[in-house]
């Protein structure tokens, strides 16, 4: 195994609103290795968002980051000052995000808005830089890159911004590239272009990517290894194929239920019954148990730990004997 | 490319819209009570004769379209006509006043944008805070006191009780002082309530998460990315109030006496002068028309969206 880029240890963050502190990650700890592509899946609302911008440290302004730290190649994140962070973000720990449609200005040309990150990160004139978000734009697959360039956000289609951003945001090749669900707001076929560029791009360029999403399909397709998430805590980490052949963890085998469900014709679809539970009041024990058919007394009462039951494989149950 | 053909296409739609007001215009005067010779004479004694006789002089004998078309046909040629009071022609009464009025309009302007864009940005950037509230509540004062009560105020505390500037009539540029506040007054208010709440909102935008995950600094995430959206609304609120401004001018030049425009509207519309109130209004309606154009123009040029429709794209 290759060495370790990123590590999240014992990670809390909550939101405040008007109803109380909701604690949207509650106390995850995770480790991503260089040029590995690792997925983070779970259901909306569990948290992998807030996880994936808690890193370069773009969480909204009522998200309070409550304890735990975040290395970078052995540098914490949460304690540098904005400066220091500055010069980190888009150049070392570069970020794409779920809704390319709202995600670029409308009121600046494409070209500048990619130019301005090598413009900030390097010491490169503008002209220089406005070359090098033409040469981008043209890696990222926009025909005329050049003309194209001229044109402003509204001109563009939604693959067309997703790559305008991924564009933008691998200029400066970046160790870490966090993909927050790039795929959820485009339609099928360029999903599968978009997630095909960042794989290439991934490869060419040795970047590491983290990739949020809920689709298992992607996570078949590009990951190494996978972390599921369930209402604000890691559940299960393993590797891709260990995730699908061995799943250990009762809501990683819910999950994957739902996808091979859909190879069947005639048959219902399968799922997981009830609705993750509000993270304003968490369930005790473990937080799956209301959902869970494995369910023992154990698990109302006492909160399981990640262990890990073979290598690299980690499962967050006690009955994952029963499961697996 | 787009962009010449969008500011003649606007400035052309501008000429029927001030062909319009002075059809209304001209009705409304003509239905207004009074009889603008009995005015004239002012009480003195004549017989019906001669009534009749200054009414064919005047015109006013003709239906209400002759006259109309009467008077068109001068405008066009650049005369305004002739005041039925002073006998001066109106083109030289409008422009002796303008400079006045133009001159206080554009300092209260720039006084009521500088104060409210800047009281709006530190809102918005300092929310939630102790000076956001301070700000806000004199905002929200600010912007329920009646422009003239201010006026008056003014007058009182800086012009009677401290001397310092005079409150009636025109003696230098220090005169506007005290006009030129108690119009700005109010509407830097509203400016700043409207800053406050576009800043806000650009703040909460995607694309300024996607500029600070850029690695940009926090003073180029603001100017370069969130000033520019935030302002397109304040510019062309700005434009839009141009004519109200002119309306409030009305009451503040007469408050304090100055010999604006607005003061000679608001004294020809007492005296039913009617080439006077006409030649005036027919000002406030092409400069209207001039603002709305130019708030058009300065937003596509701030907004590549507006374009959209000239085939923008390539």
């Amino acid at each position: 195994m290759s060495r370790i880029l990123l590590e999240v240890r014992d990670l809390h963050i909550c939101y405040e609103t008007s109803r109380g502190c909701v604690r949207a990650v509650d106390g995850v700890s995770l480790v991503i290795y260089e040029s590995e592509t690792f997925c983070l899946v779970g259901e909306t609302g569990c948290g992998k968002s807030t996880l994936a911008l808690a890193i370069p440290r773009l969480l909204p302004p009522n998200a309070r980051l409550l304890s735990g730290d975040i290395f970078f190649r052995g540098m914490n994140l949460l304690r540098i000052n904005e400066n220091e962070l500055q010069k980190i973000r888009g150049k070392e720990i570069a970020m794409i995000f779920q809704n390319p449609m709202t995600s670029l200005n409308p009121v600046h040309m494409i070209g500048f808005q990619v130019a301005e990150v090598p413009a900030t990160h390097f010491r490169i004139s503008w002209r220089e830089a406005l070359l090098t978000a033409i040469k981008q734009l043209g890696k990222v697959g926009i025909p005329d890159p050049d003309l194209r360039s001229r044109n402003y956000p509204h001109v563009f289609s939604g693959g067309m911004k997703q790559r305008t951003m991924i564009a933008m945001m691998t200029t400066c090749k970046p160790s870490l590239l966090i993909a927050d669900e790039p795929t959820t707001a485009l339609d099928v076929t360029i999903q599968a272009q978009i997630l095909k560029l960042l794989h290439e791009l991934k490869n060419e360029y040795g970047l590491t990517l983290l990739l949020i999403t809920h689709n298992f399909g992607i996570v078949a397709e590009v990951c190494d290894r996978v972390g599921v998430m369930y209402a604000g805590k890691l559940v299960e980490v393993a590797e891709v194929r260990e995730i699908f052949e061995n799943p250990q963890h009762p809501y990683t085998k819910g999950l994957i239920g739902c996808v091979v469900a859909r190879k069947k014709s005639k048959t219902r679809l399968n799922q997981i019954a009830g609705a993750p539970p509000s993270l304003l009041n968490p369930p005790n024990g473990c937080r799956f148990h209301p959902r869970c058919s494995y369910t023992t007394p154990k698990c109302l009462r006492e909160e399981p730990q990640l262990i890990e039951v073979c290598r690299g494989h980690l499962v967050a149950c006690h009955n994952y004997e029963r499961v697996g | 490319m787009g962009l010449l053909t969008y500011v003649l296409k606007k400035f052309l739609i501008g000429i029927p819209v001030i062909f319009g007001v002075t059809i209304i215009l001209f009705y409304i005067m003509y239905t207004l009570p009074g009889d603008p010779i009995k005015l004239l004479l002012a009480g003195e004694r004549v017989t019906p004769a001669r009534i009749e006789e200054l009414r064919r002089a005047w015109g006013l004998d003709q239906p209400v379209y002759i006259q109309y078309f009467y008077w068109l046909s001068h405008i066009v040629r650049g005369d305004l006509g002739v005041s039925i009071v002073t006998k001066e022609p109106v083109a030289l009464l409008i422009s002796q006043r303008l400079p006045y009025t133009l001159t206080l309009m554009l300092i209260s302007t720039l006084l009521s944008y500088s104060i409210g864009v800047l009281a709006g940005l530190i809102t918005a950037l300092k929310r939630g805070t102790l000076i956001d509230g301070f700000v806000s509540i004199v905002g929200v004062i600010n912007y329920s006191i009646p422009g003239f009560w201010f006026g008056l105020m003014l007058m009182l505390s800086f012009g009677y009780y401290l001397q310092l500037l005079p409150i009636s009539g025109y003696e230098g540029p220090h005169s506007l002082v005290l006009p030129a506040l108690s119009l700005a007054l109010p509407s830097s208010a509203y400016v700043m309530r409207l800053t406050r709440a576009e800043m806000v909102e650009v703040l909460n935008e995607d694309y300024i998460r996607t500029a600070r995950a850029k690695g940009l600094n926090k003073r180029r995430v603001l100017l370069v990315h969130a000033l520019r959206n935030a302002m397109i609304p304040v510019v062309v609120m700005f434009f839009l109030n141009m004519p109200w401004l002119i309306g409030g001018a009305v009451v503040i030049e007469t408050l304090f006496a100055l010999p604006g425009m607005g003061r000679l509207l608001y004294v020809s519309i007492i005296r039913q002068d009617y080439a006077v109130v006409q030649g005036i209004v027919l000002i406030i309606t092409v400069l209207t028309v001039v603002f709305n154009t130019l708030g058009d123009v300065v937003v596509a040029v701030l907004d590549p969206r507006i374009r959209v429709e000239r085939g923008g794209g390539l």
